[in-house]
């Protein structure tokens, strides 16, 4: 842009907002555009106000400007949810006339299936609907205390610890362990290199039984937070569900449930290497997040500590929606919290503690916002107060 | 024109998965979010506010009972923008005898909120933004829009305007370039009016 930057020197913040140049930065910033008004600031620094001035009115601006206010809003949504009322009745009766076929068809599936998935599934639920802590060391199944404290010993045994100090002693498997953390515990696990993984609620980690001289794997259905220590000749890799991470010697958390659609690689030290499962691949820094999708591998530059803090038992807020503050109790507590709309929208901001008693928890949140805690036959549903 | 924010995407998709997973609540705020955002893009289409109040309708309509649509989606926008401009040429389709769009061009009508400016300034404001933006083709006009103000990726872009994302990246580059040429003679435009003046 041959433009001299001189004439700009003397622009107010509405001259900046009808200049042509700076209207065509701000809708289609490219690199040339963006050093020239970064030169000028440098240049001219006192200019700097006016121009973020300038910047916010551009912002404010629409394009097509055409809200709907709320009450038109409201009225839609009435609408919409009218209609869909509407057809759900329809599909309704719709169902009850294929119902009689239907059972037949069933009935013959119930017989086959039962057939051939017998043992799988009982394994399975085992695992997955249990309350409590379970290690599985090859077939064996051990139930664990209350958020159980593990060390994994170098001869290959495993010490399990209780808060109050009371431990017990297991034989490791041959091959590999998993180790199953229900919704509402937690857990710690010490590795023999000396890395230390803490699980968060509702995770499934598997490990090899004898640590390779050559390698270090794990695998994580869920979110746990590593450090890990430095060897150089065994690389440590975490495999989630699609995609890995490498590392040599860091710490970082990784968030892997297999019901959300992002998984998140979040390092606080160190360096890492992501890989998702159709081969993209980026090295985070500290302080940086890697989102993966199905499809997409991103990075975002966040506060790590935020990403990590459960394992201190705080959950750290930034104007997060309530809504994502009550998904993560439910799997943190492994109850069911109903919220309204309302109440959904609110941000948060803040530390929350998480103790030992979900009421405590709630009761916080019911004095810092303009909520209420309703309980009802054992359901727990946070109300809107405004 | 809102800057591209360092946010993160967990809030989005975090209502995504719960609306799969069958909240209604979600779905509610799904609406609230995107609502106005889908009536600005379809504005871009000349068409009246209760016509596009039933077009949204339609597409969250057909969203609802197909949440798994949604499975994979990284951005809701994107899903939403692209079935909104669907519901769209449809209805155009149905409005037109002919199967003929090449009528249909995306345009761009600015205003600026900003209550602390005089509002004649603030016309000058929207005027000199809207000739900026009418430098461009319709199509440039909505890649840029696209990009720039609702933030979308080149790839989702390339579906939207049903071409490839290499093509839409020489499009908004094409657009960029042809702003500056005009830029110039803008320039020249403008100083000699001032002189005549």
């Amino acid at each position: 842009m041959q433009i001299s930057k001189e004439k700009y020197s003397s622009y107010k913040a509405v001259d900046f907002a009808k200049d042509i140049h700076f209207i065509g930065w701000r809708l289609s910033p490219d690199e040339s555009n963006n050093k020239f008004w970064t030169d000028f600031q440098n240049e001219y620094p006192a200019c700097k106000p006016e121009i973020n001035q300038a910047i916010r009115v551009l912002q404010s601006t629409k394009l097509n400007q055409c809200s709907l206010s709320l009450e038109e809003k409201k009225e839609e949504l009435t609408k919409l949810k009218v209609r869909i009322r509407n057809n759900k009745r329809k599909v309704i009766l719709l169902r009850t006339s294929y119902v009689a076929a239907a059972a037949c068809l069933i009935g013959a599936l119930f017989v086959l299936q039962n057939l051939f998935i017998k043992d799988n599934q009982i394994n399975d639920t085992i695992a997955r609907g249990s309350k409590v802590i379970q290690l599985i060391t090859d077939e064996k199944v051990s139930i664990l205390p209350r958020n159980a404290r593990i060390t994994y010993r170098t001869d290959g045994s495993i010490l399990i610890s209780e808060n109050n100090n009371k431990s017990q002693s297991i034989t490791s498997g041959r091959k590999r362990n998993r180790l199953i953390v229900p919704r509402g515990q937690r857990s710690y696990l010490s590795m023999p290199d000396g890395s230390k993984i803490w699980v968060n609620s509702g995770t499934e980690v598997e490990f090899p039984a004898l640590m390779d001289h050559n390698k270090r794997e794990v695998n994580v259905s869920g979110e746990i937070y590593l450090e890990v220590s430095k060897d150089p000749k065994r690389p440590f890799t975490v495999k989630g569900d699609n995609f890995s991470v490498e590392v040599l010697g860091t710490k970082f958390n990784i968030s892997s449930y297999p019901s959300d659609i992002v998984k998140r690689v979040v390092l606080l030290e160190g360096k890492v290497k992501v890989q998702s499962s159709n081969n993209q691949s980026l090295i985070l820094d500290p302080n940086q997040m890697a989102a993966i999708t199905k499809n997409n591998l991103t990075v975002h530059e966040v506060d790590a500590y935020n990403y990590i803090s459960w394992k201190d038992g705080v959950l750290t807020l930034n104007s997060q929606p309530l809504s994502d503050v009550v998904d993560y109790l439910e799997r943190y507590y492994g109850i069911e919290i109903e919220s309204c709309a309302k109440a959904d929208r609110m941000k948060c901001n803040g530390k929350l503690i998480l103790t030992d008693s979900i009421e405590d928890v709630l009761n916080s949140i019911a004095m810092t916002m303009p909520v209420k805690i309703v309980k009802k036959e054992n359901k727990i549903k946070i109300c809107s107060t405004d | 024109m809102s800057e591209k924010l360092n946010q993160l995407p967990t809030d989005d998709l975090f209502l995504l998965d719960r609306f799969i997973n069958g909240n209604d609540d979600a779905f509610t705020i799904i609406y609230n979010r995107y609502v106005n955002q889908l009536m600005a893009f379809g504005m871009g289409w000349g068409f009246d506010k209760e016509t596009l109040k039933d077009a949204i309708q339609d597409v969250f309509y057909k969203l609802y009972f197909n949440r798994k649509a949604f499975q994979g989606v990284s951005n809701p926008k994107f899903y939403l923008i692209r079935a909104l401009k669907n519901r769209i040429l449809d209805i155009q389709k149905s409005n037109m005898d002919t199967t003929d769009l090449t009528g249909l061009e995306f345009s761009v009508r600015p205003t600026v909120l900003d209550e602390l400016i005089a509002e004649e300034e603030r016309n000058k404001i929207e005027k000199q933004i809207e000739l900026y933006l009418n430098l461009l083709t319709g199509r440039q006009r909505e890649a840029v829009y696209l990009r720039f103000i609702e933030e979308m990726e080149y790839e989702e872009i390339a579906i939207i305007l049903e071409m490839s994302a290499p093509a839409v990246r020489k499009l908004v580059c094409r657009a960029i370039a042809r702003i500056r040429t005009e830029e110039l003679s803008l320039v020249m435009l403008l100083c000699i009016s001032r002189m005549i003046n």
